[in-house]
């Protein structure tokens, strides 16, 4: 194995997991997998969903909740991980992750609060300069590896804050249905090591919901209480909010959804007594959503029967909003959707409509019921030091 | 029919269907410099017999239309490959060099797939490798490159 090309080649068809032990192997092979090129190269071919992280949020309280537990989606080979960012200053709040990298902001209260991309592959990480992360904010990552313009050494990301803020009210104007909110928008980039306040802004009184920015086709996306897309072009720097592809007043029974990405498009899921629908995001102009994949409560039980049981009953049973859902579609990725159903955490893959337990609940603490945050991870090499 | 020559002066005539299998000696022919023989100085007779008999295999596979013929061939692909390490990375080395990119994905993956699995160990123990990390440089870079552990 003398020749590098040749080890190179080799190592090009090897999972990040494994090209990680490699590098302790002996120094050559360390200095091959570290190699910038190779790396570069190595990013360029899609990574798969390793697992999920979450994080739980107290229901009322507005105080961070430190712990962050990793759920990998092979449970067959491994278990629950809980010092994945120990690598870390200090104690994170995960607010989004893209093609391997993850943002965070440090746990509130803090001295010298900061927001942090890091790789937990490598446990490598770095602050934003020039940064004071608040809690009603909402943030978003964006990084592209397959956009490899300029310097090969540098991993180039951004981050784009987006804010809510009141329009100055004329007095005279008392039409109710105008929006009287707007969201801005910042945008850090890391090849500048500065935030820049975007001229755009979004007329929208909706509220930003699960907090979390999703990155598919170039674009920011992060779900509203109105159960509609707020979309940020963040290259041309253009927003603008994507209806939902089903009216959700149609239901008796509260639907819930999420979104995510997969082969590069947004998807929106939604679970309510029709049972599971999954649409993909055709065009952003139009709102055009097409219908992906979609199985009846009945048709999931039956799949997968030793899991789920009398299940269109107990979607129905929901009263209200302030209840909590029996069925909660957590993080979708790849085409696998990560949900709670009852007390147990199911990993569900819509190409071969089968289900698996990941976990239990309680194995995730005692908060996790009430709006947890939980990001696809897929794994990295990106150096970022 | 071509005739290719050995580092260790073995002939083998092939076919000309089966010698642009080899492109490095393809783009010879095409561009002229390929006399009565033409040499390969990087491969012995032994190598070259087994990459010879792997494009020839594969060429006869490409013009039969049968459906059976895509898993017999990965079937025999399998055991091509059965051969000791050593034959292994030489064949490699050949395919690298006469620029045979389906033997070389055939036989780099087989390697990946040899690694895939082991610890470092393990691996060094596979490929004899000199461990040069003193124990603690070693300690240090697997607790940067543990992911995940617990």
């Amino acid at each position: 194995m003398e020749n590098d090309d040749i080890c190179m080649d080799v190592f090009s068809r090897l999972p990040i997991e494994t090209l990680l032990g490699l590098k302790c192997v002996c120094k050559r092979w360390h200095g091959i997998v570290s190699d910038r090129s190779f790396v570069q190269d190595l990013s360029q071919r899609p990574e798969p969903l390793v697992g999920f992280f979450f994080q739980e949020r107290y229901q009322w309280a507005g105080e961070d909740i430190r712990s962050i537990s990793f759920i990998p989606a092979r449970m067959e080979d491994t278990q629950l991980k809980q010092t994945i960012f120990s690598f870390l200053p200090e104690d994170v709040v995960v607010l989004g992750s893209c093609n391997g990298l993850v943002c965070c902001r440090s746990v509130f209260p803090s001295p010298f609060p900061s927001i942090i991309i890091c790789n937990p592959s490598n446990k490598q990480w770095i602050k934003l300069q020039k940064t004071r992360p608040d809690k009603e904010s909402s943030y978003g990552l964006a990084f592209d590896p397959s956009q490899s313009d300029g310097d090969r050494d540098m991993t180039n990301f951004k981050v784009v804050r987006v804010s809510q803020a009141q329009t100055d009210m004329d007095d005279d104007d008392d039409d109710d249905d105008d929006d009287d909110s707007y969201f801005s928008f910042e945008i850090y980039s890391s090849e500048a090591g500065a935030w820049k306040k975007s001229k755009e802004v979004c007329q929208c009184n909706d509220k930003l919901f699960k907090n979390k920015g999703v990155f598919a086709g170039g674009k920011l996306h992060w779900l509203t209480d109105e159960d509609r897309v707020l979309s940020f072009d963040v290259a041309n720097e253009l927003s603008w909010l994507i209806s939902s592809p089903f009216p959700t007043t149609h239901f008796t029974v509260i639907p819930e959804m999420c979104i995510g990405e997969s082969g590069g498009r947004l998807h929106y899921t939604m679970i309510s007594e029709d049972g599971l629908h999954v649409w993909a995001l055709e065009d952003h102009y139009d709102s055009n959503w097409s219908l992906v994949h979609t199985a009846t409560l009945e048709a999931l039980e039956e799949e997968n029967s030793q899991l789920l049981i009398n299940t269109r009953e107990r979607v129905s049973q929901r009263a209200s909003i302030d209840s909590m859902p029996w069925i909660d579609p957590l993080a979708f990725k790849d085409g696998l959707l990560l949900m709670r159903v009852s007390t147990k955490i199911m990993l569900y893959c819509i190409e071969t409509k089968k289900m698996k337990e990941l976990c239990k609940v309680s194995q995730l603490g005692r908060n996790c019921i009430f709006g947890p945050l939980v990001i696809p991870y897929s794994m990295s090499l990106a150096p970022l030091t | 029919m071509i005739t290719l020559r050995s580092f260790d002066d073995e002939t083998f005539d092939i076919d000309e269907t089966v010698a642009v299998e080899l492109q490095t000696i393809k783009h010879m022919m095409e561009d002229g410099c390929a006399g009565s023989e033409i040499p390969v100085p990087n491969v012995t007779g032994k190598i070259l017999a087994k990459v010879i008999e792997y494009c020839k295999k594969h060429v006869e596979s490409g013009k039969a239309e049968e459906q059976g013929t895509s898993d017999d061939l990965k079937a025999w692909d399998a055991d091509f490959v059965k051969v000791d390490q050593a034959t292994l990375f030489d064949i490699i080395l050949a395919a690298n060099y006469l620029d045979i990119k389906s033997l070389l994905d055939l036989t780099c993956q087989t390697v990946a797939d040899m690694i895939k699995g082991k610890t470092p160990e393990e691996i060094r123990r596979a490929f004899c490798i000199k461990n040069d990390f003193t124990p603690e440089e070693e300690e240090m870079v697997r607790r940067e490159n543990q992911w995940a552990f617990e």
